[in-house]
């Protein structure tokens, strides 16, 4: 994975320097609140519901055991002894001073860790896919070109103060774990005609107030190319992205105001009129980049799982949803689920996080995962290993068997963090969880995503979920809607409203009536998308709403 | 209905309350009690708060269900500011009882 | 307030108050043609906004010895399009002015996209800015300023691994 060099390092020993002295110059009142906001959300420092909430970069979901370390010791330092996972693949701490941010700034750069551009109107975290790197499918490592995005985009001079915030994800399988098409730029690594790497450019997705899935604005751009042609969209965006209101200043609605032709033609002018070889990466910069993606020394494993796994139910059970084909013979891909029944999703003690940088150093080549589903993966674990690993897993709460099930649930904080939300989500998520707690139950369900927002801002990515719920407050009540058939994958779709919404009470006995419509109904082997793909909403509707 | 001044310490992110001797307290129990909406706001948009501009931010008027210390806030979202996630009751505050 | 010069070459970045010598005109007296304009003498400068449309004023760029690029607002990023187009683009030699709301944490981004002077709507210190300018001794971009970017120090670098 990426190691920082000497030039990375001081870049970001700067900006700690630099965010100290910004501080220091807000509690003198030299900058005014209005003045120092912008400044610290550049930094990651948001003001929520209790205290500051500090979001911690994780570029492309990827870390090592030492940057897990060190996750923990900002848990257990500045905050209340845990962090959480989010859906951009970063990582949340709901208990920060502002007095103590520039010293645990400081503990991060040690372990090449930052918040830098993980708020604010500016490039955020670029997010890829959690198996890159592990899975056969892929034409290309989608973390090399993530490296060369987070260069060109740190500190960018001229797109640092953009309309508003700007999220680009990157893909390089077919079957899209990073979401591409719901944002801003989405990139799927593909072939040319003669068989050479570049990018299918995918512009103007989002979730939010008015979810978008992003139409292709070019079906081939040379892998050369890359930082160029995205200078092209962001200072066409820049220049033209609406600034008059907040809730239409994302660059969905100036695709969708241009339309995706005019848009694709202002881009394409801009990028004729670049001078390329002074924005784009030498390819000497790109194998500097690559080299540190390659594989890591996989021994020849034999033997399989072995005989204690093999007469382990549980274990069998974890297996099941919880390990992912590798690329590599006689090695998984681990997922690890931080959705303990019952349990707030994504959430992390700091002792699991060590426990985690343990068990990767030591089965893992050092190498760590966040998804953006709120779980985490250790991509390169032997066959071997797997009982031993499941073992240790599960004497911390770490080796729920629902990866991909309905237990597995996204959500966000919701009213009881986030100074943005309606309604709370986490204990929605709770309760659906303990409902559906039965394994045996949630595996007749089989493949379902239940995503859920507190409020409009779409956090919780409710439009992509298979089950979407949307919590608003309705006259001072905790209130929810439901969307259906919502998709993140390379079907990308966004959820339809069921019909009314339910309350905080009904809301779970809701869901299980869906979960029972497609029980009863689905034809053999029908997933739950496929069964809504195929009967719409009025089954579920008949029965949710029979009595009302 | 009773209105009280919230505010987020600026150097803690804590949430504070705006106090009968016109400090800021960390106890709702101790928040100063304003008869009307229109009182409550008078101060906030005062020269006196403005001066705790490097002291708290975020000032506002919120209602709260009555006159007295034990009364809580009304909106539920201030509830929360006041007591903590309601899903880690660990981390809470206890609103004290006057 | 006071206007401060910014110079930028490979490491280096200086600031100086800058005296103002330049008088101002508008987009109407330059369209009035050189028999309009014939009663000014000595250098001009024009104001434009963030969002300007280049292509209005290009016919007289060659005439001008300052632009200044007027922020109502620090976060409007569009001023650090107009300057950097109007450099790469339409090829602006003269002085390129930021003027108005804007903080001393921007002062970077302000020379790497091309702005050769800068106006502060507040009070600022010219010890504030020389900080504020040396805050970061590498960039990963290369812009208008003829700053290296990282990629290429890495070239000229001794292999290294990390810290």
């Amino acid at each position: 994975m990426y190691v920082y060099d000497t030039f990375d390092q001081t870049l970001i020993n700067q900006r700690v320097n630099e965010f100290r002295d910004q501080v220091k110059r807000r509690l003198s009142g030299e900058l005014t609140e209005e003045q120092f906001r912008p400044l610290r959300l550049m930094n990651g420092l948001y003001l929520q519901l209790h205290a500051y909430m500090l979001r911690v970069a994780i570029p492309y979901g990827t870390l090592s055991s030492e940057q897990m370390r060190a996750l923990a010791h900002v848990a257990r330092t500045y905050d209340r002894g845990y962090g959480h996972f989010t859906t951009r693949q970063n990582i949340q701490y709901n208990w920060i001073r502002l007095e103590d941010a520039p010293d645990l700034l400081y503990d991060l750069a040690a372990a090449q860790m930052h918040g830098i551009q993980t708020s604010g109107n500016c490039i955020r975290n670029v997010t890829a896919d959690q198996f890159a790197g592990a899975t056969a499918e892929e034409v290309d490592d989608p973390r090399i070109y993530s490296e060369l995005i987070r260069q060109w985009s740190t500190l960018h001079p001229e797109f640092s103060f953009l309309p508003r915030k700007f999220k680009i994800a990157v893909t390089g399988a077919e079957h899209d774990r990073a979401a591409v098409r719901f944002h801003d730029i989405g990139l799927i690594i593909s072939r040319g005609d003669a068989g050479e790497i570049g990018f299918e450019v995918i512009a103007g997705g989002g979730m939010g107030r008015t979810p978008v899935v992003g139409p292709t604005i070019r079906e081939f751009l040379p892998k050369q190319h890359l930082q160029s042609y995205l200078e092209a969209i962001l200072r066409v965006y820049n220049r033209y992205g609406r600034r008059d209101n907040i809730y239409k200043a994302r660059i969905k609605i100036l695709v969708r105001e241009l339309g995706a032709e005019k848009f694709t033609e202002e881009v394409e002018a801009e990028w004729a009129a670049i001078d390329k070889a002074n924005v784009d990466h030498e390819p000497s910069e790109e194998q500097r980049v690559r080299e540190m993606f390659v594989p890591p020394a996989f021994a020849k494993v034999s033997g399989g799982v072995g005989k204690k796994a093999d007469q382990s139910p549980e274990f069998k059970n974890w297996y099941r949803t919880n390990v992912h084909a590798h690329k590599q013979p006689g090695y998984g891909i681990v997922t690890i689920s931080l959705k303990p029944i019952g349990g707030i999703p994504g959430d992390a003690s700091a002792e699991q996080m060590d426990l985690v940088a343990d068990l990767a150093e030591r089965y893992s080549f050092g190498e760590v995962r966040v998804t953006h589903e709120q779980n985490l993966v250790l991509p390169h674990i032997a066959e071997t290993d797997l009982f031993a690993l499941w073992e240790a897993l599960a004497s911390a709460d770490l080796a729920t068997p629902n990866a991909g099930l309905i237990t597995d649930i996204i959500a966000c904080p919701g009213l009881d963090y986030c100074s943005l939300a309606n309604a709370r989500s986490i204990p929605v998520s709770q309760r659906i969880s303990e409902r559906f707690r039965d394994l045996q139950r949630q595996h007749d369900i089989g493949d379902l995503k239940v995503k859920i927002s507190g409020c409009i801002n779409a956090c919780g990515h409710h439009h992509a979920g298979h089950i979407g719920i949307l919590g608003v407050d309705r006259k001072g009540q905790e209130f929810y809607q439901i969307t259906l058939g919502g998709s993140g994958a390379e079907d990308a779709a966004i959820g339809q409203i069921i019909g009314p919404g339910f309350s905080y009470d009904d809301i779970v006995d809701a869901v299980e009536t869906i979960v029972q419509v497609y029980i009863e109904l689905r034809q053999e082997g029908e997933t739950f998308l496929s069964f809504y793909r195929r009967v719409g909403g009025e089954p579920f509707k008949e029965r949710l709403y029979a009595r009302v | 209905m009773s209105q009280i001044i919230i505010a987020n310490d600026l150097r803690t992110g804590e949430i504070v309350y705006f106090a009968q001797d016109r400090s800021w307290t960390d106890d709702l129990a101790r928040a100063k009690r304003f008869d009307s909406e229109e009182d409550a706001v008078a101060v906030v948009e005062s020269k006196e708060i403005a001066a705790f501009s490097n002291t708290v931010v975020g000032v506002e008027a919120i209602a709260v269900s009555g006159s007295t210390a034990a009364d809580r806030p009304v909106s539920f979202r201030d509830v929360i500011r006041a007591t903590g996630p309601t899903v880690r009751e660990d981390l809470n505050r206890v609103l004290k009882r006057a | 307030m006071p206007v401060f010069k910014l110079t930028s070459s490979d490491h280096q970045v200086s600031v100086a108050k800058a005296p103002e010598t330049v008088r101002m005109v508008t987009i109407d007296d330059l369209a009035r043609g050189p028999e309009g304009m014939s009663v000014i003498t000595g250098p001009i400068g024009l104001e434009i906004a963030t969002d300007c449309d280049l292509d209005a004023i290009a016919p007289y760029i060659d005439q001008l010895a300052l632009v200044i690029i007027r922020f109502e607002a620090f976060k409007d990023g569009r001023g650090f399009s107009t300057a950097r187009l109007l450099r790469d683009r339409y090829g602006f030699l003269g002085d390129i002015r930021a003027a108005g709301n804007l903080l001393l944490d921007q002062i970077q981004f302000l020379i790497r996209v091309g702005f050769s002077s800068v106006e502060f709507d507040g009070a600022v210190d010219e010890d504030g800015i020389k900080a504020a300018i040396e805050r970061f001794s590498v960039v990963y971009q290369t812009a208008f300023d003829s700053r290296r970017p990282i990629q290429r120090l890495r070239q000229s670098a001794t292999p290294s691994p990390g810290p």
